[in-house]
């Protein structure tokens, strides 16, 4: 079969960047299953922010304060210039800033109780104007001031306000999960959630190349007049594709298999990768589509970062669809890669085949749009050759 | 002689059609799609908007709970509340129609369950401010039974306390303009725009040695001066480079609407700088050696996009994880350098460390193209 051979032969040429783009889905991969996975518990608990506290108080009511803060929030060292704080502020390790005055226990006993003046500004905070955080801090702050301000009104000295209010202030109201929670998404989910970018691109590249070359007017003038028929040449570049695409999921399968093997022998995994394997066939008619539109092999890689790029920020590989605007998700749906991923998600929620609706859903959407790349594919072929 | 060399470079580099994409139109694209990705992160995840919550009243509902949500809900606009019974309730929390129910006297299937709840679907920001409600209501009425068990003269003082109008806090002043770290993904990209200048530095070097192109042979037999000829080019591919800068940033502040900042001369600057310092990185890779054009091209491409990736390309909080642990890096990282600059001049009222970012650019600017010429200066070929 020297044709199949040759599909190897050429993509065998174009290792280095085939390997180039595995290597940053690991990374991605890798750092994001890291860093992603929240930590969910049973009980409900208040966010904890992180807050700059600087504390000049003389006072006791300060160190009450403080104290206050510390068990709900982290606190942390007031960065030491002005730069350093918004560096944090920027890249939000830091969500709000607190400044306790010399005279705050001081102003609090002469103004806490006061029905009259009450004591307006009396602590600076600052965050990201209009940021939840400051809503949520202004919002404790002045709660605590409040409580402190009525036991003082009531006739408590301020240690006692303080002592007090400490007291009442660590009883908890009753918040119920809707569901179970706890359940914490393996760290499989984001190695496949990562697959349509390095899938479009390698085979945008790998693929590519080969029809690419196969295409070369020369080239093609001589096969066609050469002795094998032209629907065994035909044939064995299918059979090359799909050699490909079996090779190419057994190395990521494989490769995840190696970090979460429990995931991947279970009903989930075997979604998960049926879900891969059908993405990969769609990945192969968007290879078939961009390829009639370049010139020369060059011009893959633009279309390998146009697809790679573009379904992957639409269809919400990258950034969650939450987190995108309306017209980005509207946009979303019609690109592959969002059914991929809906599916990807949709799986972590199953128990049971049962309710794998949705999932089949998903499925089909992506076999459509293998159909739907394949035939434009075909389209602008035959007006090239016609031309 | 140097204006028409330099016409012609500047026409030959524009007719350069994957260059042009690469240059022009791949930033356009990229930037488009951040845009769709990252541009409501602000908005969405940083900004507060007012919370939707479902109240589901029961028979022996606490009055007192309702009239707080609903001047919760007027006055200072914090919930947005939707009265639904328990059902309909649970089924627009699943849909993420509202963050939380707030059930009062509401019977639960739980019998120890309290007379006011809450029901929540995670944690969260919004989750947190809707328990810090039902905190200050349930320790409000605690202090009240407090006060009025060993206080009962007191109590009313106790209650116009609440009454008040009081601001506590005064606010500090941080920046102009919320901001967030995803403006490093936009920031990132202008540098790596700037480094892709190096691929068409190292077009000027083929051009300029003759080991390396026939164009670049018969360049030396030719009566004009050598260095005339590429000092043409090279003003020319500069140029070139500034106007695609300057386009995709006009892209990303005006037609995306970006909020990278005002100030213009100082962003032109940095944009100047940073296009000089990728075409004369790309000039150097090209006089360095002698390996093969598409090798070299391979080195470039390789030095960019590293670069860029440890500025924070494709993950924003990189730059700042390069700061703290290889702050060397850092401090030499040509798109980290470019990054840097941008994110002082959005974020920082003085100039000191734009300044320092800057006069790295120039230096490296300096030694790229000044060891560049030291290699190429007086090189002569006996035979080619």
């Amino acid at each position: 079969m020297p044709v199949f051979k040759t599909f190897f032969k050429v993509l065998y040429k174009r290792k280095t960047s085939l390997i180039m783009y595995i290597v940053i889905y690991l990374v991605l991969a890798v750092f994001f299953s890291n860093v992603m996975q929240e930590k969910e518990e049973g009980v409900f608990s208040n966010v904890a922010l992180n807050i700059a506290l600087e504390n000049h108080d003389q006072g006791n009511l300060g160190k009450a304060f403080a104290e206050y803060l510390e068990e709900r929030h982290t606190l942390q060292e007031m960065p030491q210039d002005r730069e350093a704080l918004q560096d944090a502020m920027y890249y939000q390790s830091i969500d709000y800033v607190l400044v306790i005055p010399e005279d705050f226990t001081e102003r609090m006993s002469a103004e806490g109780a006061d029905e009259k003046s009450a004591p307006n500004g009396i602590l600076e905070g600052t965050a990201v104007p209009g940021s939840s955080s400051a809503y949520f801090m202004e919002n404790e702050i002045g709660h605590y001031l409040n409580t402190v301000s009525m036991y003082l009104a009531a006739g408590y000295d301020m240690e006692e306000a303080a002592q007090e209010s400490a007291k009442n202030l660590k009883h908890k109201p009753q918040v119920s999960f809707l569901e179970k929670q706890g359940q914490q998404l393996p760290s499989a989910y984001y190695s496949f959630q990562y697959l349509p970018y390095v899938f479009v691109v390698i085979m945008i590249l790998g693929v590519g190349a080969v029809m690419k070359t196969y295409k070369n007017k020369d080239l093609a003038a001589r096969n066609q007049c050469s002795a094998m028929p032209f629907l065994s040449q035909n044939l064995q570049l299918i059979l090359g594709c799909m050699v490909y695409i079996l090779l190419v999921c057994l190395i990521f399968i494989v490769m995840i298999c190696i970090t979460d093997h429990e995931y991947m022998f279970s009903l989930k995994g075997a979604l998960s990768a049926a879900n891969a394997f059908l993405f990969s066939f769609c990945a192969l008619s968007v290879a078939w589509f961009s390829v009639q539109l370049v010139r020369s092999v060059s011009e893959l890689n633009i279309m390998s970062n146009v697809f790679g790029l573009g379904f992957s920020f639409l269809g919400g590989v990258f950034v969650p669809m939450e987190m995108m605007g309306d017209t980005a998700k509207a946009l979303g749906r019609f690109v592959p890669s969002y059914w991929y991923v809906a599916a990807n998600t949709r799986i972590q929620e199953l128990e049971s085949l049962s309710g794998a609706y949705p999932v089949y859903q998903a499925f089909l959407l992506v076999i459509l749009f293998t159909a739907a790349f394949f035939a434009a594919g075909l389209l602008v072929s035959k007006i090239k050759v016609r031309e | 002689m140097f204006f028409r060399l330099y016409k012609y470079a500047l026409l030959r580099s524009m007719r350069q059609k994957l260059n042009v994409f690469w240059n022009l139109i791949f930033p356009v694209i990229l930037g488009t799609l951040f845009q769709l990705a990252f541009g409501n992160f602000l908005e969405q995840e940083v900004i507060f908007h007012p919370i939707p919550i479902a109240y589901v009243e029961g028979a022996q509902a606490d009055e007192s709970f309702t009239e707080v949500l609903g001047t919760l809900e007027t006055d200072s606009s914090l919930i947005q509340v939707r009265t639904a019974d328990m059902e309909e309730a649970k089924t627009l929390l699943k849909d993420g129609e509202v963050k939380g129910i707030f059930c009062n006297g509401a019977q639960e299937a739980d019998s120890n369950s309290q007379p006011v709840h809450l029901i929540v679907s995670g944690q969260g920001i919004d989750q947190s401010i809707l328990n810090a409600i039902l905190e200050q209501y349930a320790h409000t009425i605690r202090i009240f039974t407090q006060i009025g068990k060993t206080h009962p003269e007191r109590i009313q003082a106790a209650a116009s306390v609440l009454e008040r109008e009081c601001q506590y806090l005064k606010e500090g002043k941080i920046s102009g303009q919320p901001v967030v770290n995803t403006l490093d993904y936009f920031y990132s990209l202008l540098a790596m725009n700037c480094l892709m200048g190096a691929t068409t530095g190292l077009m000027c070097a083929i051009r300029f040695k003759a080991d390396l192109s026939s164009l670049a042979a018969r360049r030396v037999v030719a009566s004009t001066n050598r260095f005339c000829v590429l000092m043409a080019d090279l003003a020319a591919n500069i140029t070139l480079q500034f106007f695609y800068l300057v386009f995709s940033a006009s892209y990303l502040m005006f037609a995306l609407k970006v909020p990278m900042g005002n100030q213009w001369g100082w962003m032109l600057l940095t944009l100047f700088l940073g296009c000089v310092l990728g075409i004369t990185i790309g000039f150097f890779i090209g006089v360095v050696g002698k390996q093969q054009e598409n090798t070299k091209e391979g080195i470039c491409i390789t030095v960019m996009m590293i670069s860029s990736f440890f500025s924070g390309l494709m993950i924003a909080d990189m730059r700042r994880l390069v700061e703290s642990y290889a702050p060397w890096f850092a401090g030499i990282n040509p798109a980290s350098l470019i990054t840097k600059a941008f994110y002082s001049l959005n974020v920082y009222e003085t100039y000191t460390r734009y300044a320092q970012s800057m006069g790295m650019l120039l230096l490296l600017s300096i030694l790229f193209g000044a060891g560049a010429l030291a290699i190429v200066r007086r090189e002569r070929y006996a035979s080619i």
